[in-house]
């Protein structure tokens, strides 16, 4: 047989067309994309004893609670703890993918310097080199940790160095109340559970404010009025939203002052007890609601209607997302001092300088003796262009540093994640990597103290932030020594009690024989509460006091709204992107 | 009174006036069933999210205008399921015993039948492989295989954790699981507490009453699907929303 060429096309032509119906390439196909579907980067999954291990999440300050699901030391899944007091068994969204930080594909595994990776010995000298004889600033975002000790120690035993830090923004309508007394009354809180209406300018209640799993838990129980001027998840959720025009919240809130006072909707006792009565009546004369009205942009029948309805609405809590006087005021008018706003008792015993000192006034407008009181500076607080090496234990404010810093400064971040415009990165532990000790978020009732136990071990090339400074200057103790004194400091106070996390039980401090047993309690998972005060009677204060003229911002908010200031597991930028419940700039 | 797992129908009643959109149930479901982080390629047609939370708004203006929250996934059809009806591999079956809709990735052609039968756009379809970045896969969950390129999936109530509770209720030596002990992740991870899960064939449950309480609704009812998914709003513009399931309410 003769086989040409056209035949030769004819048969492999004719016999690819056949195999196309048979089921031949089908199959290969099918398997070959099971095959496939398979291959070797598909992850296995890990085979190990399931345990549970107890923690507290150190994301943001509300501290919550932490069950995590473990196959052997590896964390696969983690829960809120329902016998927490205060987060109540809730987690928020950044809490639930925690253990996803330490394998950040963006995360700083070795030091870098202007973007070069260098050893971590390399990276030591070259600090010490920048400090020697130069004005240092060191910016812990975190303050009132055993860590901040050793920051604040750090500074301390440098020449020319001052320890920066902000106020949780959040609390600062409570410290602006505080000064509201005629006496001091230490730290405030906040007790939600008594409260049968909450109204709100402009705080983002039911979107991650204050410690979210007591709030969103406590919901069902109070009446919402959201002061806002736009539609925020907060507003929309809210039983009343009233749009305010921006910046008018002091005048209605002295409107509904003059509603309340006009129409004797206001205790007789907290008449008694305002020591200013007479002057907050003047006060709030001008602010008739028909007058109100017009600056806030609120009907009149509204502002009427809303005083009338709060008054008589219960326990009442006004909250401020700034630090007002006036809308702060509303608390003690409404009576609510004793009721749902409390003293929180006594307070963790805190992290204390070991060493005092003058600094440099050169780097500072204020006085020295500021610095050997409690308090701390904040970035605002130092002279522009002064600030010639910045160490940042955390994300830096750009914004707030830009005119502190000198023009050739040094800035050096401690952080797990890269900040370009920081001239060197010191790789540090995620927040599921580290041993840290959590006080008491801003709207707690009592004070607390958890100690967060690391759940995952430390990448090999990360360096506690503490631990690096200790490189610098030796004598300044580890972070584990500086909790371990903040625990034997609030065990020789055999005050509160001490909450377990795995099954609820309470044991009373004075009853754990030694500091050792309550660290082991802590770590283990349990969280120590304070008793309530000994004294809850407010003294007599002030309604026309002003509120703090503005509050510096500090990066450290609670909840989710945390996202802001955090690389967030990458789980979260997708389904956040992928469902558009949250725009890009949240996740 | 105690019920056989033959009568058991497992559904959700899902309360809109607490839910505050946080995304937690999204997150927790993602960790919970080895979701990987997205491809790059990603987005809000192709991601795989088996429950989504949509923003949904009254069409009102000014002091008007409200918003609020819905979460979203496998409705659990209880009759016509379309999925079940138009699978061609029987990768989708309904467990007599639970009344959940099952997704067997294993048996998936790929076809995506069940995607475009879906009322409810809760089905998805793994674009790609799943890859974690370098050291995440170590956070997997070992109750549950990631899905293969190419195959559709979907909620199952966390069907991992319903055999975890099987298994416990047979170490003990029940042959009905505790209610208590099996929840999806979804439910223990709202930290609003808006979801109530439960047998809704058992009248004693708490989420068999919130079903039958006159402000609950489910999506497309006149479809006759018999979804187990229940939503609760005392605002008439939500129920009014879910129940017509209108496009030009719904964001997202």
């Amino acid at each position: 047989m003769n086989l040409d060429r056209r035949d030769f096309f004819k048969f492999v032509g004719s016999s690819a067309v056949g195999l196309a119906f048979t089921p031949v390439p089908w199959t290969l196909l099918n398997d070959s994309s099971k095959w496939s579907q398979n291959w070797s980067w598909i992850p296995r999954l890990q085979k190990g004893e399931l345990r549970t291990k107890f923690t507290t999440c150190t994301l943001c300050p509300a501290g919550c609670g932490v069950k995590a699901r473990c196959v052997g030391a590896q964390p696969v899944g983690l829960a809120g703890v329902a016998a927490h007091p205060s987060s109540r068994g809730a987690l928020c969204p950044i809490g639930l993918a925690a253990h996803h930080q330490p394998y950040h594909p963006s995360r700083v595994r070795q030091p870098l310097w202007h973007g070069k990776a260098v050893p971590m010995e390399e990276a030591v000298s070259r600090v010490r080199q920048a400090i020697a004889g130069a004005e240092v600033a060191i910016w812990d975002p975190n303050p009132g940790r055993a860590r901040s000790a050793v920051y604040r120690r750090f500074a301390a035993v440098l020449p020319h160095a001052v320890y920066l830090t902000a106020p949780a923004p959040e609390g600062a309508m409570l410290r602006t109340l505080g000064q509201m007394f005629e006496k001091p009354v230490g730290e405030l809180g906040i007790d939600l559970e008594s409260a049968r209406t909450v109204l709100s300018f402009g705080a983002p209640i039911l979107d991650g404010w204050g410690t979210p799993g007591r709030v969103l838990k406590q919901r069902a129980n109070f009446r919402l009025i959201q002061v806002e001027p736009e539609l925020s998840r907060t507003a929309s959720l809210a039983n009343v939203w009233l749009a305010i025009r921006p910046g008018a919240e002091a005048a209605l809130a002295l409107a509904i002052g003059h509603v309340l006072t006009r129409e004797n909707l206001v205790d007789p006792a907290v008449v008694r007890n305002a020591a200013d009565y007479r002057e907050y009546l003047e006060m709030t004369a001008a602010y008739q609601p028909e007058n109100a009205a017009a600056i806030c942009g609120i009907p009149a029948d509204k502002i009427y209607e809303t005083a009338r309805e709060v008054a008589i609405g219960g326990p009442v809590v006004v909250i401020d997302e700034g630090a007002q006087g006036p809308v702060a005021g509303l608390n003690l008018l409404f009576g609510g001092a004793g009721r749902t706003i409390v003293k929180r008792g006594g307070r963790a015993p805190q992290p204390l300088l070991t060493r005092k000192k003058p600094l440099s006034d050169s780097v500072f407008r204020g006085s020295c003796e500021k610095w050997l009181s409690d308090t701390s500076f904040c970035p605002e607080e130092i002279d522009n262009g002064s600030i010639q090496v910045l160490i940042a234990a955390g994300a830096i404010p750009w914004d707030r540093f830009e005119k502190r810093l000198a023009p050739k400064a040094v800035v050096v971040s401690l952080s797990p994640w890269n900040d370009v415009r920081a001239d060197a990165v010191i790789p540090a532990p995620v927040a599921v990597e580290s041993t840290m000790d959590v006080p008491a978020p801003f709207d707690a009732r009592t004070d607390m103290l958890s100690v967060a136990a690391p759940l995952s071990e430390p990448h090999p090339g990360v360096i506690d932030p503490a631990a690096f400074l200790a490189k610098i200057e030796p004598s300044l103790g580890t972070v584990e020594d500086a909790v371990q004194a903040r625990i034997a400091a609030l065990h020789r106070t055999r005050r509160g009690s001490v909450i377990s996390y795995a099954d609820g039980s309470t044991k009373r401090l004075s009853e754990i024989p030694t500091p050792e047993d309550l660290q082991k309690n802590l770590l283990a998972g349990a969280v120590w509460i304070d008793d309530p005060p000994t004294d809850p009677v407010f003294p007599r204060f002030s309604l026309s006091a002003n509120g703090q003229a503005g509050h510096a911002l500090s990066p450290a908010r609670t909840g989710w709204r945390a996202v802001h200031g955090l690389t967030v597991s990458p789980i979260l930028s997708k389904l956040y992107q992928e469902s558009g419940l949250r725009d890009r700039r949240e996740a | 009174m105690p019920r056989t797992q033959g009568q058991a129908r497992y559904g959700m009643v899902i309360d809109l006036d607490r839910c505050t959109g946080c995304g937690a149930c999204m997150i927790a479901c993602a960790v919970e069933n080895n979701v990987a982080p997205g491809h790059a390629q990603t987005n809000q047609r192709n991601g795989i999210t088996p429950i989504r939370v949509f923003q949904i708004e009254n069409g009102e203006t000014g002091a008007s205008r409200r918003s609020a929250f819905l979460p979203v996934m496998c409705q659990q059809c209880g009759e016509h399921t379309p999925c079940v009806s138009v699978c061609p591999q029987q990768a989708v079956e309904i467990d007599p015993a639970t009344g959940i809709v099952h997704q067997m990735p294993q048996r998936c052609l790929g076809c995506r039948y069940c995607m475009a039968a879906c009322p409810y756009h809760a089905r998805y379809f793994n674009w790609w492989d799943p890859e974690w970045p370098a050291g995440m896969e170590k956070t997997l969950n070992p109750a549950v295989s990631p899905r293969m390129r190419g195959v559709v999936e979907k909620c199952n109530f966390c069907h991992g954790r319903l055999h975890a509770a099987r298994a416990r209720a047979a170490a003990a030596g029940r042959e009905e699981i505790d209610p208590a002990d099996y929840q999806p992740a979804c439910v223990e991870a709202c930290p609003a507490g808006a979801i109530t899960f439960g047998d809704l064939a058992d009248p004693a449950t708490e989420a068999a009453r919130a079903a039958h309480s006159p402000d609950a609704f489910r999506l497309l009812p006149r479809l006759g699907t018999e979804p187990k998914i229940y939503y609760r709003s005392n605002r008439p513009w939500v129920r009014r929303a879910g129940e017509e399931s209108r496009q030009e309410v719904a964001r997202g």
